[in-house]
């Protein structure tokens, strides 16, 4: 099985970027290397990885974070300070289901998305969400990866749905997984077009007991190998999801 | 010039499509050969135009329609009798700026946006064909040259009001918009998203011109390319595509 790594940033200024995930987070900072690491200091959330490394320019991000907040309007203020831009603040309703969401950039350009549902104590990463064209598919695939279960999404908001009169293919415009005893972060799958950069800004990685059996089991689930890489003290594997999202296994 | 002629829909059932839109805009339906018309019958808005034609699937529309109407909740539940569905009620703000439209699908699952901005006329009507691109004003500017429309420029005080909310240089280009001189309708509204790129859209435009040939001629050297000309039975028109990549026709 993979376990989740790092979310890993590719940047222009490593430093600069980490500074702005650690404070807008409160994990701490550190160098390694040429990159900078992001840790919870509670070691309850995934940590952050900033690698100086060519990205290119996207129009809709293919991965991209959402950060829980206590207070959205609170934490928009902090962005901004932090050196991050707002795009804008969405809200949606489909018959008597709604939520708002404030899409704000870090100050590379990263859009992410902020939240505020109730009891949110602190700021904290909740989901990594994919946009893709197959998203049952795809959570399929990632629940398989990571040793998941693979459980379907209540029908009864499928029903509210039908009700408030949305059709296929948007009742299953969307899926989620998570792992069974309920850490964070959750996986969430949405039908988007997405750019398809030939650098991804934003990639995961993974670690795992036996990278060389593992790697199988994932081409066999649908993920395409890219190359192995040796490192000085690591040898990782870069793989494409069935969709075609980059992730490294170590 | 170009003119306008028709919005065109690509349809496995024309009929259906066409008295859906009709009813929908309060406009008349008619057939015309296999294909079928819809006009507005106060001489106003866009023709629509349903031709039985291939069309591949997307997950975000290259072009949709804006429809404007008096009451936009109201309308919501009239258009899912039609046999329409709904995708989501959406707002957004910025700031102090603000604006709500719902996000629905006619019956062969087009994607188009219903809305009632203020100071909306008592009727129903095509507000805007709108475009999604990489780059909006570079696009906007191939069709102000095509269509001889003036660019508009975006007051300052509302790209101020966007500054001060704290939006980015790159997002206060993400929308442009052109309109016809004379107040006409509809605009064009250019927004910068990710598209799909079918093989086969599901809508075009069709535009008339005096001199095809020239025309084309003109076009290309903003920008367009050409795909193919053909020759119909009263008619000869020319397929070509804007820098986007978005199919059109000259006729």
């Amino acid at each position: 099985m993979l376990s989740l790594q790092h979310v890993t940033f590719s940047c222009d200024d490593p430093g600069r970027v980490s500074e702005f995930w650690a404070a807008l987070l409160g994990y701490g900072r550190a160098a390694a290397g040429s990159s900078w690491l992001a840790t919870d200091p509670r070691g309850e959330d995934v940590t952050l990885l900033f690698n100086k490394m060519a990205k290119s320019e996207t129009i809709e991000v293919p991965i991209h974070l959402d950060i829980n907040v206590p207070d959205r309007e609170a934490a928009l203020d902090r962005v901004l300070q932090l050196g991050g831009s707002l795009v804008e603040t969405k809200s949606y309703k489909i018959g008597e289901l709604g939520d708002s969401t404030t899409i704000m950039r870090d100050p590379e350009g990263n859009g992410f998305c902020l939240e505020d549902p109730p009891n949110t104590e602190r700021a904290h990463i909740w989901n990594i969400t994919f946009a893709c064209a197959k998203p049952r598919e795809l959570g399929r695939f990632w629940a398989l990866a990571l040793g998941w279960p693979d459980v379907d999404i209540d029908e009864s908001i499928f029903q509210k749905f039908r009700d408030a009169g949305v059709g296929e293919p948007d009742i299953s415009g969307f899926h989620l997984v998570r792992a069974s005893n309920g850490s964070r972060p959750r996986f969430y799958f949405h039908r988007r077009e997405k750019s398809r950069p030939e650098s991804y800004p934003m990639h995961l990685g993974f670690a795992t007991d036996d990278r060389e059996a593992e790697i199988e089991r994932l081409v066999q689930a649908g993920a395409s190998v890219v190359e192995t890489k040796q490192g000085t003290n690591l040898t990782f594997t870069i793989l494409r999801d069935p969709e075609g999202n980059p992730f490294c296994v170590g | 010039m170009l003119q306008l002629l028709n919005i065109t829909f690509s349809c496995s059932d024309p009929e259906r499509l066409a008295g859906f839109w009709a009813t929908l805009l309060d406009y008349e339906g008619a057939p015309a050969g296999d294909s079928w018309i819809a006009t507005d019958p106060r001489g106003e808005g866009a023709r629509l135009r349903f031709n039985r034609m291939e069309k591949s699937e997307t997950i975000e529309v290259p072009i949709h329609i804006d429809v404007n109407v008096p009451d936009r909740e109201a309308e919501l539940d009239r258009i899912l009798q039609l046999g329409g569905q709904l995708v989501e009620t959406k707002s957004h703000s910025i700031g102090d700026l603000s604006e709500t439209w719902t996000v629905m699908r006619d019956p062969e699952g087009n994607g188009f946006c219903i809305q009632s901005p203020p100071n909306t006329p008592p009727h129903r009507y095509i507000g805007n064909v709108t475009f999604s691109c990489a780059e909006p004003r570079q696009l906007a500017a191939f069709w102000t040259e095509a269509l001889g429309w003036p660019d508009e420029e975006i007051d300052q005080g509302f790209l101020q009001q966007l500054r001060d909310a704290g939006v980015a240089e790159r997002d206060l280009s993400s929308l442009h918009a052109i309109r016809p001189p004379n107040g006409g309708r509809p605009r064009f509204l250019f927004q910068r998203r990710e598209k799909s790129r079918p093989e086969s859209y599901p809508i075009h435009l069709d535009f008339r011109t005096d001199d095809r040939e020239a025309e084309v001629e003109r076009l290309e050297r903003a920008g367009a390319a050409v795909v193919e000309t053909k020759e119909g039975q009263n008619l000869t028109f020319t397929i070509l595509r804007d820098p986007d990549g978005n199919p059109f026709c000259v006729g």
